[in-house]
């Protein structure tokens, strides 16, 4: 499903990802953990092709086929999601205006029918119900005003409604508390399938009891210096990062 | 202070040798037209772009274009190449064509200019539930001039529309005086679409009596060099909202020009201008109060944002406040940028194309001002014309 090779990514000249390779197959959940500054967020942004993320060298597939050059919203119609790690608040946009027009774009560039607006309220009432927003929040400008929190829960109604192929979690569960990280629990082990991928970002154990990865891996230094079963979650929370990032450097 | 003698260019030659012998006549000759070295038109060179020879317009010649503005049975006003067209009027309004009153106006030339036209007065009583529609239509390359004179009487009510529809490259320059009595309430909106090839001087002379209520909108769009100049002066009480919007593209140039006299106490100003600039077009925004020592408890806001969508684009913002009091709430802001990269990131990201996410933060910007106005049919129309005007 999604390959990475041997991915280098410098940010003003600064080599932030070096020769990275990582490769998750249709229907597992792989997490990467790693300290502060190894790279996580960079990784995200360059798999969703975030301007000023371009790869110097490597290649990043999904399902075969290349990712970059294409533009972000090229990849989200293919099945990219990114859940922020702190989504942006904008003032004027009204949020269900854009998320239908978004889901659309996506499905027109997919050669797939227009979701009429009536269908699209259905669903979009649903999953609002399952994340716990309330429409009053919903009929503000998108994110305007939320906390912390609730731009999270937002990212999982999005999450929901575009049903992605890939998804890719930036550490969704940071400023979250326990009933929010049962709720994003749900959302993605409701999606998990055997077409379907995703990567979760986090520093902390917590989220993967509630999602159980398949692989762990430990990003540090701009590489993936470790990987392991579900078990590898303890051990860091246990030991730290220090017994893995000794070890590549 | 005696300067060297100007050298007029072949507009101003045929222009002054036309007017009237007067005190207009005479302040112009010895200015000449306002630019690049008058202070107040430092960044609207009306000097050059009115350079070549011009002579008066002819009579319209097109036919009446779609309205951009449609409110729901207004009296409707035309006013062609600078000619007045008056309908039938309905009880609660008095509309008069009268001989032209020269005054020389200080610091405002052009306006004196055109005090040389006839004027149109509207004289309304009560509340008169009917908005007023003044339509000017310019086209051809020549120059003409009108003047408008609205008296809302104290205590009444109007809602007055005004549009500078323009093809071709003529110089139209109006002149709206408005006074609005005690006690007496005024919703204004003034509407100008694209007009690429034209120069457009709008002056407005506002007299805010004690506790009379301005709601004022402009939305613009632009040309080769267009003006609006607002100069109010706000009594006791008053409460204004001076707001503009403007979006331009090409080589388009828009001058919002506001300066507010607070001659009384407990006046109340809230200005909220934002504009977007696109390829190689020229925002202007100057903005003044001016509190006098006895406008005490005066609360005046002034706020302009820019959005700059290109390398070539540019913002000339002079917000300026002059306070002579001490008991007062006076504030300005001023921003010009980018859109934000991480917004745009982040809508695409969700599917929607470049131009998509760029229409979709432009509009949010704008939409600040235009949630300002308070009829929602005028809104819907004025947020049509802004999304129609390129991106």
């Amino acid at each position: 499903m999604l390959n990475i090779e041997n991915l280098t990514v410098e940010i003003e000249g600064n080599p932030i990802l070096d020769s990275l390779s990582l490769s998750v197959p249709a229907g597992e959940v792989h997490a990467i953990m790693g300290p502060n500054g190894s790279g996580k967020s960079t990784l995200s942004y360059t798999v969703a092709g975030r301007p000023g993320y371009e790869p110097v060298s490597g290649d990043v597939t999904l399902d075969g086929e290349s990712l970059i050059g294409l533009e972000p919203d090229e990849r989200a119609a293919k099945g990219v999601f990114l859940s922020f790690q702190s989504p942006v608040a904008i003032p004027g946009v009204a949020t269900m205006n854009f998320l239908r027009t978004a889901l659309n774009a996506q499905r027109a560039a997919r050669g797939e029918d227009e979701v009429s607006s009536a269908d699209f309220l259905k669903v979009f009432r649903t999953h609002a119900q399952t994340v716990g927003l309330t429409p009053d929040k919903l009929k503000r400008p998108f994110n305007d005003g939320f906390s912390g929190g609730e731009k999270k829960r937002m990212e999982m109604l999005q999450l929901a409604l575009f049903q992605p192929r890939f998804a890719i979690m930036d550490e969704t569960d940071s400023g979250l508390d326990i009933d929010a990280l049962r709720m994003v629990g749900r959302v993605v082990n409701e999606l998990r399938s055997p077409d379907r991928g995703f990567l979760v970002i986090t520093h902390y154990q917590r989220l993967l009891e509630h999602v159980r990865p398949d692989r762990i891996h430990v990003l540090a230094g701009g590489r993936i210096v470790h990987s392991g079963g579900p078990e590898l979650a303890a051990e860091l929370e246990e030991g730290g990062y220090e017994q893995f990032t000794a070890e590549a450097a | 202070m005696v300067g060297a003698p100007i050298t007029y260019t072949a507009f101003e030659d045929r222009l002054f040798s036309g007017l009237p012998e007067g005190e207009i006549a005479e302040a112009l000759r010895s200015r000449g037209l306002p630019g690049r070295r008058t202070e107040a038109w430092k960044w609207s060179d009306l000097r050059a772009a009115l350079r070549e020879e011009r002579a008066a317009s002819v009579a319209y010649a097109g036919s009446d274009p779609a309205s951009p503005l449609e409110p729901e049975g207004a009296l409707v006003l035309f006013c062609r190449n600078g000619e007045w067209d008056l309908p039938e009027l309905p009880d609660g309004v008095r509309v008069s064509l009268d001989a032209p009153r020269p005054t020389v106006l200080p610091d405002a030339d052009l306006a004196s200019l055109a005090t040389t036209a006839r004027v149109l007065t509207i004289e309304v009583d009560g509340t008169f539930g009917t908005p007023i529609l003044i339509r000017r239509l310019s086209d051809g390359s020549g120059t003409h001039a009108d003047r408008v004179s609205l008296r809302v009487a104290p205590h009444g009510r109007a809602t007055l529309y005004e549009t500078h529809e323009i093809t071709g490259a003529p110089f139209p320059n109006s002149l709206t005086e408005i006074v609005l009595g005690e006690g007496a309430s005024l919703t204004r909106l003034v509407v100008q679409p694209p007009a690429s090839e034209a120069v457009l001087v709008h002056t407005s002379l506002l007299d805010v009596c004690e506790d009379a209520e301005l709601n004022q909108s402009a939305l613009t769009l632009g040309g080769a060099l267009v003006r609006h100049e607002n100069r109010l002066v706000q009594h006791t009480d008053s409460r204004v909202r001076l707001d503009a919007l403007y979006k331009l593209s090409g080589q388009r140039h828009c001058d919002t020009t506001t300066h507010v006299d607070y001659a009384g106490t407990g006046a109340e100003t809230r200005q909220l201008v934002k504009g977007v600039a696109l390829d190689r077009a020229r925002g202007v925004f100057q903005g003044k109060f001016h509190v006098d020592r006895g406008a005490q408890k005066t609360d005046a806001q002034m706020s302009h944002h820019a959005l700059l969508l290109s390398q070539g684009a540019s913002v000339n913002a002079k917000p300026e406040l002059e306070i002579y009091a001490d008991d007062v709430e006076c504030a300005h802001g001023n921003t010009a940028g980018a859109l934000d990269p991480e917004a745009m990131f982040y809508l695409r990201q969700r599917g929607l194309s470049e131009e998509a996410a760029r229409g979709l933060l432009i509009d949010a910007f704008a939409g600040e001002v235009l949630a300002r106005v308070g009829d929602e049919g005028m809104r819907a129309q004025l947020e049509r014309l802004f999304r129609e005007a390129s991106n």
